[in-house]
């Protein structure tokens, strides 16, 4: 049974001996981080399950090889990055199906559709970017990583990353600025 | 907070340097807040505008299916650990045909080349005689006068009854 103090690196190196009360402990930490990135990047929720099963199975299999260098984190953004980059690439439109099924409980039915018309425009916006620059946008935006954080899961240098996040940002602004101004903003 | 804190805080906001609480004050003010919101769109497009994404949470018994899968998975790894054909009985039924076919192919043709060159077998059949002769020979030579008893008489008889 394992202790629900132990830190991330040290219940990876318990899941490497095996411990797979280790590794669940580990899931039940980070799968809302993982689902997160990989459902805003893909926009389809079976396939976002699916990346987010393979990324804690890959993660699983190379506890035996695994060096604390980075936070476990940092670690788990990477592989759901890598994974998030390789589907979208064998796959190209996005499957905006983000309108959701159900809104948040206690606004009136008019602000929860309005909120619903913006939740798809900003996936419809975010889904037209290339791979790296979505998932820059997803990391520094949503998941709030620092330059050097998004640089590590994209696998790349500080000012690559900075490149990836300035050109989502040009391309993003105006398709999403009269999201602000529909607001009266 | 009122809105003079909040707007202190906004850059840095903006640029995700605060800490997780009040992160979600500043959130929380900003969406009801349209002043707030314009100082913020100002500060950051991006920011103002993505303040009103829903945040999914994980579906429903997601943790519970990965560690299954892994546990099965684990499970599988190690009843099928001693399969040394494993990649036999995995493989699609053409293949092993396939694999089959090639097998026996190259066993028939490596039997057939090995009949093809394999040297004739030494014909003997003048070698004990021929020894024979050597022996006696050698005997004749130099051991004419030994004893009955001696070594050499006794391997020259040897060699006469048995040949060899």
């Amino acid at each position: 049974m394992s202790d629900p103090l132990l830190s991330d690196e040290s219940l990876m190196q318990a899941a490497g001996r095996g411990d797979m009360a280790a590794f669940e402990q580990l899931v039940l930490r980070h799968q809302a981080a993982a689902w997160r990135v990989a459902v805003r990047c893909v926009g389809d929720t079976q396939e976002a399950e699916g990346l987010v099963q393979t990324a804690f199975l890959r993660i699983l299999d190379a506890t035996e090889r695994y060096n604390p260098t980075a936070s476990f984190r940092t670690y788990l953004y990477r592989v759901v990055t890598r994974l998030c980059i390789d589907h979208l690439r064998k796959k190209r439109p996005l499957a905006v199906e983000f309108l959701p099924e159900t809104c948040a409980p206690g606004p009136a039915a008019p602000a929860r559709l309005e909120r619903a018309e913006m939740e798809h425009a900003i996936q419809t916006a975010i889904g037209a970017l290339p791979p790296k620059q979505r998932l820059a946008i997803v990391l520094r935006y949503f998941e709030g990583l620092s330059g050097a954080e998004i640089a590590e899961a994209l696998n790349t240098t500080r000012k690559g990353a900075e490149r990836q996040l300035a050109r989502a940002r040009k391309r993003l602004e105006p398709l999403l600025r009269p999201l602000l101004e529909d607001r009266g903003e | 907070m009122n809105c003079e804190h909040i707007r202190a805080k906004l850059v840095a906001y903006a640029e995700g340097q605060l800490p997780a609480n009040d992160r979600k004050w500043v959130a929380a003010h900003v969406r009801q807040c349209a002043a707030c919101r314009r100082a913020l769109s100002r500060i950051d497009v991006l920011t103002a505008v993505f303040i009103d994404a829903e945040s999914r949470p994980a579906p429903e018994g997601l943790a519970a299916r990965i560690v299954a899968k892994a546990r099965n998975r684990h499970h599988s790894t190690v009843t099928r650990k001693w399969a040394p054909l494993g990649w036999w009985w995995e493989s699609a039924a053409a293949m092993r045909i396939a694999a089959a076919a090639v097998f026996a192919v190259g066993l028939a043709a490596g039997l057939m080349m090995g009949q093809m060159a394999a040297p004739e077998a030494p014909s003997r059949p003048n070698e004990s005689a021929a020894l024979r002769e050597n022996v006696l020979d050698g005997y004749a030579r130099g051991l004419l006068g030994e004893p009955e008893e001696s070594l050499p008489n006794a391997y020259f008889t040897h060699v006469l009854v048995n040949g060899d």
